[in-house]
């Protein structure tokens, strides 16, 4: 899985409980909303050197903290580190589902900790890390194997006809509709969720993975690329689109309706008929540069 | 090859089973007049003989889906250059193994060999 100093998640290591923070029973914010309690139980994980044998490198921790009308499991993971225990590690940036960071299995399915309410998730709430990926430390995965398959679909426009590095400053012509065929694929966060409840990226460490697949599909579809057959090439390779079994899984947990289950099958399609239909297809030409005038008035 | 044509035949080989097997079945349950009768030597014996290069292209379908599947399925749940080489030559090496016992079994019927 990448990095091999890392434990993987289900490597069958031992798990101890520990209880906090039951004395705890208010936020110490004032919300004016009728408050709660729930029980949060975090997977924690040490990458201790090999020869320590101490303490279990694993175990879960039970947190008692109060919620009220909107508070998201983000904030209950900020409350812990807090005010409960500041060792608890967990990435989080936006706070509002744009950036990614906070993915977490939160009672066993993937969730973005900052677009899930608390009070969906009953009064015991259970938090991993996200699955298929190396622990760093507690709900931390190490994404580097998750990136890298990333750029292996060169996830960026390819054009062969026009030099579009440096300073290139032109614009693509691209009607609405031709928008359509990727805009829901490039919504996509790059937030781990779909690879982590992929079972096929779960036993296969070399399957691209919805994600990456997803990407490549978002511009294949794209009018103004030109390197359909490159990636066509990429991911009609052994662990790349056939490998996928359709579950359904990735499309189900995006938190942004990406489909990439969708995505894969038409990957699948275009790689059965590539020499047919990629070949005709040209990209969009160059929108004209418009005139300099100068206004009348 | 791509991965692509290997699938296509997958699943084409997967219809020819389909459709060669339920001729398979409907020959030896209801050939010659209900199933008591199928099942007799000489009907089993007649419809091998008569059908005998069909048997052949199940056995060439069956072969081609079961190894290759199976490869696919053992590399799914183990990865690596040398692993994976050692599972598709075994599936090579069994699988054509078993398709030439097949074909000697087919051969042997159709009274090209004794």
């Amino acid at each position: 899985m990448g990095n091999e100093d890392h434990s993987h998640f289900s490597g069958g290591l031992t798990l101890t409980e520990n209880d906090h923070g039951s004395e705890q029973s208010a936020l110490s914010e004032s919300t004016g909303n009728e408050q709660s309690t729930v029980k949060l139980r975090v997977f924690r994980y040490k990458n201790l050197p090999k020869d320590d044998t101490s303490a279990p490198s694993t175990s879960f921790d039970t947190f008692q903290v109060p919620i009220s009308n909107g508070t998201t499991l983000l904030d209950a993971l900020i409350y812990v580190k807090e005010k409960l225990d500041p060792t608890l590690t967990f990435r989080y940036s936006c706070r509002m589902g744009i950036c990614g960071s906070c993915g977490v299995n939160a009672n066993g399915k993937e969730k973005l900790a900052c677009k899930t309410q608390v009070k969906d998730l009953g009064e015991n709430i259970e938090v991993r890390p996200l699955n298929n990926l190396s622990l760093i430390r507690d709900l931390t995965v190490d994404f580097k194997p998750f990136i890298e398959k990333n750029v292996k679909v060169k996830p960026y426009l390819v054009r062969n006809d026009v030099d579009v590095d440096g300073g290139f400053n032109r614009e693509f012509r691209q009607t609405p509709d031709e928008l359509n065929q990727y805009l829901m694929f490039a919504n996509c966060l790059m937030c781990g969720l779909c690879y982590s409840a992929c079972p096929t990226n779960a036993t296969d460490e070399l399957y691209l993975g919805p994600q990456a697949l997803a990407r490549a599909y978002r511009y294949i579809a794209d009018s103004r690329d030109g390197g359909q057959l490159e990636r066509i090439e990429i991911v009609d390779q052994e662990h790349a689109a056939w490998s996928c079994h359709f579950a359904g899984s990735c499309s189900d947990v995006c938190p942004k309706g990406v489909d990439p289950a969708f995505a894969i099958q038409q990957l699948k399609a275009l790689a059965l008929r590539k020499q047919g239909l990629l070949k005709r297809k040209k990209p969009s030409p160059l929108v004209e540069r418009p005139r300099e005038s100068v206004n009348p008035v | 090859m791509r991965q692509s044509r290997l699938m296509l035949l997958q699943y084409l080989t997967g219809l020819g089973i389909l459709a060669l097997g339920s001729l398979h079945f409907a020959l030896l349950s209801f050939a010659g007049g209900g199933y008591s009768n199928a099942i007799q030597f000489a009907s089993v014996l007649s419809v091998y003989t008569t059908f005998g290069v069909l048997f052949e292209l199940f056995l060439v379908f069956l072969t081609w889906h079961i190894f290759y599947g199976f490869r696919r399925v053992l590399c799914e749940l183990h990865q690596g250059r040398r692993y994976e080489s050692t599972v598709t030559w075994a599936m090579v090496i069994i699988g054509g193994a078993t398709f030439l016992w097949g074909t000697r079994t087919i051969l042997i019927f159709l009274g090209v060999l004794h």
